[in-house]
């Protein structure tokens, strides 16, 4: 019996079909990732419920940001503030190691809150909903919100030495499963209202929450721009199709990047999987401060 | 230099469950300040955390537990039991907070 070639097999494709394809592998290969982590979380969060006494992980203890809301307790004491544990400087550790090597692919392809969001634009999808174009200059405008969130949560965990934002946080509204384990307790309606509002402007605006008001973004988006791997535009063989703008959740118009795509970049590289053209998007590196370190006569993605 | 798309996805994933991982291994990832409390061990203010029982934070204070409820809830209004955890107490009693509370113990 014959098997068959795969290598054979892609020639046969078209650039199409195989670019398709390209999107396909990639788009489910970032949702079954995104789907897991925020499936380990659920469970998480249920144990922690289930079994009060057994010290299980909170979804507080499991998020990269509590690195960042107690960090300057920390800096300045040496204690961590309440409901935060090692846990989180580890994982905020992680993150922060792993944006500054490969860039910001916690967004797109890890964080569960941006899995929901995703999923949101599936469910707009399907209902056939139209997004709400925000003009360019607004947009501009309201991504600063990001690190207004961000000064609030680091002022307020500082003098409270709490974990004040909790109260507050979305993510924790809804995987913390408070609603479902403690429908009395009056302190989750503050939490479950502002998420019921970010639902709905992600109905609306793909991934709202991300673009204008997620604090870790605001962070991650900084250290992106100190990113080893960055994805890189060639303006000579970019045709401006503008096929890349449609793909990016985050809407950041790769299709005008010169040359390094925005900061704000959620790594999830739907632009670069959607590109017609071989090589007018592609991840570059080694980068330093957005500019590429040369290795030889010129990137790959210019000689193309 | 042209990489693919799969490193840093790849990479990022690597390094957060590797670094978990790791933590775990060296006895670093902790993801609950929950501790085994020993019968008859004396505790410190410090040492009262938001998970422990009101019975349990007289036990190891060493005072009588309606002292302890006393303390948190003059107005005795707001149904504490001995078997309230602190975090609890956060939700019924309006402006308690663990560490205003231990400042309190403390004076």
């Amino acid at each position: 019996m014959r098997t068959p070639n795969p290598t054979a097999r892609k020639s046969s494709l078209t650039r199409f079909q195989q670019r398709t394809r390209r999107i396909r592998h990639v788009k489910g290969a970032r949702h079954l990732t995104q789907l897991a982590v925020a499936v380990l979380i659920v469970v998480a969060a249920v144990r922690h419920q289930v079994e009060q006494d057994s010290g299980a992980a909170s979804v507080d203890a499991l998020c990269p940001f509590g690195a960042m809301e107690t960090l300057l307790t920390w800096l300045t004491s040496g204690a961590l503030i309440t409901k935060i544990h090692p846990s989180n400087l580890v994982l905020g550790l992680a993150v922060l190691v792993a944006t500054l090597l490969v860039g910001n692919a916690f967004c797109g392809w890890i964080c569960p809150f941006g899995a929901v969001q995703d999923a949101l634009t599936w469910v707009r999808g399907k209902l056939h909903l139209p997004a709400l174009p925000v003009p360019r200059g607004l947009d501009r405008v309201l991504r600063w919100g990001r690190f207004v969130v961000l000064a609030v949560i680091l002022y307020f965990s500082y003098t409270t030495a709490t974990l004040w934002f909790a109260d507050y946080d979305p993510y924790v509204a809804l995987f913390g499963l408070h609603w479902l384990f403690e429908p009395d307790n009056s302190t989750i309606w503050i939490g479950l209202s502002i998420l019921a509002a970010v639902v709905a402007a992600s109905l609306l605006v793909e991934r709202a929450w991300c673009r204008y008001l997620c604090p870790l973004g605001g962070v991650l988006s900084v250290l992106g721009r100190f990113s080893l791997f960055r994805i890189r535009r060639a303006p000579t063989t970019c045709t401006d199709c503008s096929l890349c703008d449609k793909a990016c959740p985050v809407g950041i118009e790769p299709s005008k990047a010169a040359p390094m795509v925005s900061p704000d970049c959620i790594g999830c590289m739907d632009c670069v999987t959607t590109c017609p053209v071989r090589g007018a998007l592609a991840v570059d590196a080694p980068v330093l401060l957005g500019t590429p370190i040369r290795l030889g006569s010129g990137s790959e993605a210019e000689k193309r | 230099m042209k990489t693919s798309v799969w490193v840093a996805p790849v990479a990022s994933v690597v390094v957060l469950f590797g670094s978990v991982g790791i933590a775990e291994l060296t006895g670093v990832w902790e993801v609950s300040g929950r501790t085994a409390l020993v019968a008859g061990e004396q505790l410190g203010v410090d040492d009262l955390k938001g998970w422990m029982t009101l019975q349990q934070a007289a036990d190891g204070l060493g005072m009588p537990v309606a002292e302890l409820i006393e303390l948190v809830d003059p107005s005795g209004n707001a149904g504490i039991t001995p078997d309230t955890a602190f975090r609890d107490v956060e939700d019924h009693v309006e402006g308690f907070t663990i560490s205003a509370f231990r400042e309190r113990l403390r004076r």
